[in-house]
Formats: C-alpha cells, structure tokens, sequence
C-alpha cells in the first residue's frame, strides 16, 4: 500500500464513510500515481556505472500540488475551511458541536471527521446538525491533501458554505501537511500543561489561532494560562487566542467572531 | 510517524525519476533535511530502509545534508542560529523572528544505473 495517498493495487488505505451510510473507498481517484514493481530489472544498461540526476524537489511537493488544488476549489466556491489539529481527547468534537447550531443560522456547516477507526465522530457531527463525512486513516497518523480531495468529492460543500476539518488526534504528524485549508486552529486543553508548545512547537508554529479549551477545569488543575501563552508565542509570535469551555459555552461566541471574520 | 510516509513519498518520487531516465537500479539518494524541518532523520532513515527492501533503490546509499535553522531577530535585526523554533534571541531575547533557513527537506539528487 502507498502510505503517502493510501492507493494500492488491490484497495486503498484508508476509508470514506458518511453517518448511516456503507463505507466507500474514493471514487474517481484521477491521480496517476507509479508504483514500482519491485524487482527493479535493468534495461539493458550493463556498464553499471551510476550517473548522478537532479531533482532538487520538495519531499511534500504532490502533497502541497493537492493542497493548491483544494485551495482552488475552497476559493472558487467561497468556501472557508478550518484545520482543527490537537492532541487526542482535548475537546475537538464537543467544540464543533456548540459551534455547528450558532454557525449553521448563517451558513452551511460541512465537516470532515479524520480518525484512524470508527464512525463515532461523525455520527455525533451528524448528530448536531451538519453535514459530516468520516475518513478512517486505517494505520496513518495524519489526514493529507488527497484524502480531503476525495472527501470534497464525496460530501459536495455548496458555496459559501464552511467546513471544518477535524484532523486525526495528534500534535505532531499533521503539522507537515498542508490540506488546503484557510486557516489552522490549534486546540489545547487547560488538563495538558503550560509546556505544550515547547514539547511540540511545530504544531503551534504552523497554526493561526490557539483555542483554550476546558477552562471550567481551571480552578482544579495547575495550569497558568500566562505562562502557556508565553511559551506559544515564543514559537509563533503571530498565533490568536481564545479561552473556552466548550461543555460550559463560555468564550464561544468570541470563537465564532474569530471564525466569521 | 509521519516518517513512514514521507519516505514513502521519497521511493516513489526517487523511482519513478530513475525509470524517466531509463534506469533499472537506484545506488543513491541525496537528501537535504533542514534541522527545523520537523523530520526526524532517524526515523525516516529506517523506513526508507524498510520501504526500499523489495524496490529497485535497495541498498541505495542516503546521503543526508542538514541545512543549519537560522533566524533573524524582527526587534533586532540580530541574524542567529537555532535548533529548535522557540530559542530567543541571543542579542536582545526577543521572541519575534523571521526564519531564513533550516526548514528545507527536499530530495537533492539521486544515482542510477
């Protein structure tokens, strides 16, 4: 299997599955995508001396083409896309679900649910009143360009529209993979530690704002928001925050204001 | 692991060059990781390793060129070396920076017979 796109000879690696729906694997997978077939025979070279060939090209460059060509797609049809990316059980999903009732009385709300099993997200997105489709990532550790692209095909944002990406529960594979989206929205939960940023400082250097969930846990736990920001802002000077408790409400409306505007 | 996908990348981009130039066998892949590139080399070195076993680039030679992570200081104009992207400014301990190197990760060139 390709681990890169997840296409293979026989099936690909991860899967699309809309809530009550089978699963499908991506259909019009329009990507050629050459796969060696492993028994790397000569042709009929014979001199065997080795000649040096240039490439000079970024290890990511298929996946950034894609994410471009989700860009497209998102700014033809005015569609604003949010990458949510945060270590697992920080709150992602309950905070989509207080959003998605505010956000769907001004527009249409579409989420990408990103998992390496289960439907479990995207029912509950369902649940709350927008359109939802689940990528199961199977063994990978991060959603990628091609992933979106098929899921776009298959979930149909109309225009102007949002959609949110809720990315595989990790704060260190994803950072490197750009999925096309307008901004990315770190969340960080008050029950993980001040240090968070430093630990894993490319997940916060490569995201536009930092959520703050969980603050009705304040009063309980040893977290100084003063020194977690400090720390944020030492590897992204340019990163937003919002203070939230997504179970409480409060700090929500300030996050919609950030999402509308 | 994200390695494991990017080396995955690397084969098939490595590979399908070797075949554009009609080659059958890949001796060696030259590969530029930036130290704040957030790559972990030796992660990457073994799935490469792993993922090349059955492949025309087995045995292949990786040769790795680490490019050092400069910043220049937005409140200074101070130009340093760091390793990691929250080391402060040496001059003045400003946080704000503009990062000018370190963060490449890109396949140099490769050898094929």
């Amino acid at each position: 299997m390709c681990d890169t796109c997840g296409c293979s000879d026989n099936e690909k690696g991860y899967t699309l599955e809309k809530p009550g729906q089978k699963p499908t694997n991506s259909g019009n997978d329009v990507h050629d995508h050459d796969h060696s077939n492993g028994h790397g025979h000569g042709h009929g070279h014979g001199h065997g001396t080795s000649e040096p060939i240039l490439l000079s090209t970024p290890v990511l460059s298929k996946n950034n083409l894609i994410a471009e060509r989700n860009r497209g797609i998102f700014e033809a049809k005015n569609i604003k896309t949010f990458n949510l990316v945060s270590s697992p059980g920080s709150g992602k999903t309950t905070l989509l679900e207080k959003l998605i009732p505010i956000l769907k009385k001004l527009k249409e709300v579409y989420v990408i649910e990103g998992d390496q099993q289960t439907t479990n997200d995207a029912n509950r997105i369902d649940q709350a009143g927008a359109m939802a489709i689940q990528v199961n990532t199977g063994k990978g550790c991060h959603l990628d360009a091609m992933m979106i692209h098929d899921a776009l095909l298959q979930l149909k944002p109309t225009e102007n529209s949002l959609l949110f990406i809720e990315n595989v529960g990790n704060l260190v594979c994803p950072s490197l993979f750009d999925l096309g989206e307008n901004s990315r929205i770190l969340i960080s939960s008050v029950t993980e530690g001040a240090d968070k940023p430093l630990k894993y400082p490319y997940m916060f250097e490569s995201s536009q704002l930092c959520v703050i969930n969980k603050t009705d846990l304040l009063p309980y736990v040893d977290f100084r928001i003063d020194q977690f920001k400090t720390n944020a802002l030492r590897v992204n000077h340019h990163l937003d925050f919002v203070e939230v408790s997504a179970t409480g409400g409060q700090g929500i409306e300030e996050l919609v204001k950030w999402i509308l505007a | 692991m994200h390695e494991f996908s990017l080396a995955s990348e690397i084969v098939d981009m490595v590979e399908q060059a070797a075949k554009n130039a009609g080659k059958g066998k890949v001796t060696c892949i030259e590969l530029e990781i930036g130290e704040l590139a957030g790559v972990e080399e030796s992660a990457l070195l073994i799935a490469l390793e792993s993922l090349t076993l059955h492949s025309m680039s087995k045995g292949a030679q990786i040769i790795t060129k680490n490019t050092k992570g400069k910043a220049i200081c937005s409140n200074c104009n101070f130009e340093y070396e760091l390793q990691d992207l929250f080391t402060l400014c040496p001059k003045c301990s400003g946080f704000r920076k503009q990062i000018i190197s370190g963060k490449e990760f890109n396949i140099l060139s490769i050898e094929a017979e």
